[in-house]
């Protein structure tokens, strides 16, 4: 069983997506994720345990080795692709209830900025971490993320931006957002952002990184 | 000296002549601001400040596969939904600058390439250009200044970006790198073409601008390894045309790219440009590490402008320039990025001033 999970996180941070995909050339041929996740669930491992041992693990390896700036971002982007092969087997069992999230987590780029990329990104890291993302989209008013939090109930609210004339506009949903839901956790980041203007603002986080933004929420969300 | 043997001492010869280089991008709502802050109305900004280079307009191309403009499909009091002609479609402020949202993507594998994009790019296409007399007309017109005259395009991975967007694209390097490699190797034929047709028809500039966004703030979108594999050929057998000509090939790119410099120095870039200062990046170190094989045009941290406060901007620039003359880099004075209008007309004639009283070799 053992064998069978490393199999899978190993695919997962390799980003061996099934069998049919050559790449990487070192797992060529063998199979990926999806055959992987498809046997373990077949031979009667836990589906919970595939998730987290499995899915998961290879994702956090992935996180770690990206924030060291040893992978880069297509790295990431198949690495993702691989998990949702898993993901997809699983999918049944978060239904019935037999695997939970570790949370929710909304998240999306403030009002003035249309910029998706580095949300999606991060969305990635946060799906492969466990976390349940609502994706609320960009150029997001202070009103909606606050209907959103309602909406939602979520443990984190995930605010992105990219240029120093919307990274302002943080300030303004921080603050309505920690008045109405003081629970509620807030997590910043995109270029212009940094530790000192979340200080400022009165974010509980700042992170240059998906990976530390993860390890955040895992840490004081879940 | 003139701005054109400034420049070509810099960016072609890799010299230092007797001053620094000066140039700069605005974005588009600046000068408006400016305006209301004392500029001249309606001036040629570049003209005004006596900025070294000048893009012959009209020589930006179409490098989508069907060579038309950008479509308005769509919009509403703030935003504007546009096709282009790839199909992909973007939102974009209607009235600022920013960067677009990724909507959706046609092209988004091998088999749309081949069926309805790629035949379109094979041959010379005249469409492409936008009015070729007026580029005529434009290019003498430059060339009988005493600026630095380029005509500037975008290039291979910018535009891929364009094409298939940032997440179909850098998938696709590992999971179908055939398709990758064949899309750059037409895009390339078909940029080589319309430039040889633009150097033959209108005339020799001073140098070839292109546009190449690779970084983000943390990294390169894509490992050294991948642009070896990727794009390094293809940015190689461009310089290699430019150089026939005895042009220098100018490369810009946001984001960090040091990781990638080596690569394309190799490549055959004469002048990088922009050096994004908050992405770790410093010109000095970078001028180090290519021994000065490559001029450098920028790393002048925009936060420092934007702060408006003199003392942050000295302390920014003047160390700088003063590393730069110590170390003989060739050297074009040039902020990380483009200026916004955040950045006070007093601050940006400040920093001119800068460059005036440190700014020479």
């Amino acid at each position: 069983m053992e064998d069978i999970l490393k199999k899978i996180a190993r695919c997962v941070e390799k980003g061996k997506i099934a069998r049919e995909f050559p790449h990487p050339a070192e797992l060529a041929g063998q199979d990926g994720v999806y055959e992987l996740t498809k046997q373990a669930l077949e031979s009667g491992v836990p589906p919970h345990e595939i998730l987290s041992q499995g899915l998961i693990a290879g994702m956090n390896i992935v996180g770690e080795l990206f924030q060291a700036g040893e992978v880069f971002l297509p790295d990431v982007l198949v690495s993702a692709r691989a998990l949702s092969m898993g993901m997809m087997h699983l999918k049944p069992y978060f239904h019935s209830g037999a695997i939970k999230h570790k949370g929710k987590v909304v998240i999306g780029t403030v009002q003035g900025d249309l910029h998706d990329i580095g949300k999606h990104v991060v969305s990635l890291f946060f799906e492969g971490g466990g976390w349940d993302v609502i994706d609320i989209g960009v150029n997001v008013s202070a009103q909606k993320f606050l209907e959103a939090v309602v909406e939602h109930r979520p443990q984190a609210v995930g605010l992105s931006a990219l240029l120093t004339t919307t990274m302002v506009n943080m300030e303004h949903i921080t603050g309505m957002i920690k008045s109405a839901h003081p629970g509620t956790k807030v997590v910043i980041g995109g270029a212009p952002v940094s530790q000192s203007f979340a200080d400022r603002i009165g974010a509980d986080c700042y992170s240059p990184d998906p990976q530390g933004a993860l390890e955040f929420l895992n840490r004081s969300c879940s | 000296m003139t701005s054109r043997e400034v420049l070509t001492a810099i960016v072609k010869d890799k010299h230092c002549p007797e001053r620094m280089g000066l140039h700069e991008s605005f974005w588009q709502d600046t000068q408006g601001e400016w305006e209301k802050q004392g500029l001249p109305p309606g001036v040629n900004i570049l003209d005004y400040f006596n900025l070294d280079v000048r893009e012959i307009q009209g020589s930006l191309f179409r490098t989508t596969s069907i060579p038309v403009d950008e479509q308005v499909l769509d919009e509403d009091g703030q935003t504007v939904i546009k096709v282009n002609g790839w199909g992909a479609r973007f939102r974009e402020w209607k009235n600022r600058p920013g960067v677009p949202e990724h909507l959706s993507f046609d092209l988004d594998n091998e088999t749309v390439w081949k069926k309805k994009y790629r035949d379109n790019l094979l041959t010379l296409d005249l469409r492409r250009f936008p009015d070729v007399e007026k580029l005529k007309e434009n290019y003498r017109a430059g060339m009988a200044s005493d600026r630095f005259c380029v005509y500037y395009q975008l290039i291979i991975f910018e535009i891929m970006r364009k094409a298939m967007g940032d997440l179909i694209l850098l998938e696709a390097m590992y999971l179908n790198p055939r398709w990758i490699h064949d899309f750059c190797d037409v895009v390339t034929n078909a940029i080589i073409l319309h430039l040889e047709f633009m150097i033959r028809e209108v005339g020799t500039p001073d140098g070839i601008w292109l546009y190449e966004d690779m970084g983000y703030t943390k990294a390169p979108f894509v490992s050294p390894a991948l642009y070896q594999e990727f794009i390094f050929p293809y940015h190689r057998r461009v310089a290699d045309f430019i150089h026939s000509y005895n042009l220098p090939f100018i490369m810009h790119s946001c984001g960090k790219i040091r990781p990638l410099l080596p690569h394309l120095v190799a490549a055959g870039v004469d002048g990088l440009q922009a050096l994004e200062a908050k992405a770790g990046q410093h010109v000095v170190e970078m001028a180090e590490a290519t021994r000065n094989k490559i001029a450098f045009m920028g790393n002048l941290d925009i936060r420092a402008f934007e702060s408006n406060d003199p003392k942050t901007l000295e302390a920014e620039i003047v160390p700088k320039l003063a590393a730069v003359k110590k170390k003989k880099i060739p050297y074009v004075f040039y902020s990380d990025h483009s200026i916004p209008k955040s950045v006070n007309l007093e601050t940006y004639r400040y920093a001119l001033e800068l460059h005036k009283k440190y700014g020479r070799y």
